[in-house]
């Protein structure tokens, strides 16, 4: 009986830290860690990144990297009801970075307009005409005067 | 050279023109919903590119696998992970026409969209009924379809099977502005 209750209770400590290391592996993912504590994996300019995207090289940044953009903004709008940031690169790029807010960003994007210049951080999802960032939040601004 | 001014002038011209009739949606909606007794899933993807070329009625959609926002963070992870691979099919794309759609038609025309959708490296033929309206800034289209997971090559595991629907619904919402170089 006491044996059995010892095997029991080592099979409920393996099950505890599977249970942990599976809820672990996936909180970790950068979708679900707060991105604002996140340090990010790239440092990047809205231009650099845009003419590294143009010229063909989309390998410059990896899917799910955390990554921090300084750009000018180009739009703010609330298409589909959410808040979305887009950067600009160069006056003539076609291309831009949109940039899906937190919803805990509101009260800062109120206080944006277009031509100030922003400190983002996201996480990069992929290119298609422009390049797309989910989970932002703003790490700092300068107010276009 | 006095000439090739003119050519120069209507090379330009052509292509303004072109563009012109061109309409682009950035951030496009597409979700899907699976309703099942055990749990219903539910993820949309906000950043949905689609272009209609209102010349010929073309229209093209791509998205990011890998931009769908789920509820629960393992709904996520078995999406990308499992099911549809999203680091091996990082896309899925839509290539198709609208028969006989109007965009001189102010008033709201419900169409068909006949194409080929390319998702989890299956290629599928479809036909999706869609509404499209005239707004002031371009075009809204919207619908909705049905579709089975059986026919993009995804496999559930029997342990999981009972959480996800045979059948998808799936909703799209486009907003389409004039196209921009």
């Amino acid at each position: 009986m006491l044996k059995l209750s010892k095997t029991l209770k080592i099979v409920f400590f393996v099950v505890i830290i599977i249970i942990g290391f599976l809820t672990f592996q996936v909180m970790d993912k950068a979708d679900y860690r707060n991105i604002a504590k996140v340090k990010p994996d790239v440092y990047l300019s809205a231009k650099t990144l845009i003419s590294h995207f143009k010229d063909g090289d989309k390998t410059i940044l990896k899917p799910e990297s955390v990554v921090e953009i300084r750009g000018v903004v180009k739009e703010i709008n609330t298409i589909n009801n959410r808040y979305t940031i887009v950067l600009k690169g160069e006056e003539n790029d076609s291309s831009s970075i949109i940039c899906d807010m937190r919803a805990n960003q509101k009260e800062y994007i109120t206080a944006l307009k277009p031509k100030d210049t922003i400190l983002i951080k996201g996480v990069f999802k992929g290119f298609l005409r422009d390049a797309v960032f989910l989970n932002c939040v703003i790490s700092d601004r300068t107010i276009n005067e | 050279m006095n000439k090739l001014i003119p050519f120069f002038f209507a090379l330009i011209s052509y292509g303004q023109q072109a563009n012109q009739e061109k309409v682009i949606a950035r951030q496009g909606q597409v979700s899907f919903f699976s309703y099942t007794s055990v749990e219903n899933i539910k993820a949309e993807n906000n950043q949905v590119l689609s272009i209609i070329d209102l010349a010929t009625n073309e229209i093209a959609v791509s998205m990011l696998m890998n931009a769908f926002i789920f509820e629960k963070a393992l709904m996520r992870e078995h999406f990308n992970e499992s099911y549809i691979e999203s680091d091996l099919y990082p896309k899925a794309t839509f290539e198709g026409k609208i028969l006989d759609f109007d965009p001189s038609l102010e008033v709201e025309q419900t169409k068909i969209i006949k194409g080929t959708f390319s998702m989890h490296g299956v290629v599928k033929e479809l036909e999706i009924k869609a509404k499209i309206e005239q707004v002031l800034q371009g075009y809204i289209l919207s619908g909705t379809f049905e579709t089975l997971v059986e026919d993009y090559n995804i496999n559930i595991p029997p342990l999981l099977s009972g959480n996800i629907a045979k059948t998808i619904a799936v909703d799209f919402r486009f907003e389409y502005r004039p196209y921009e170089n």
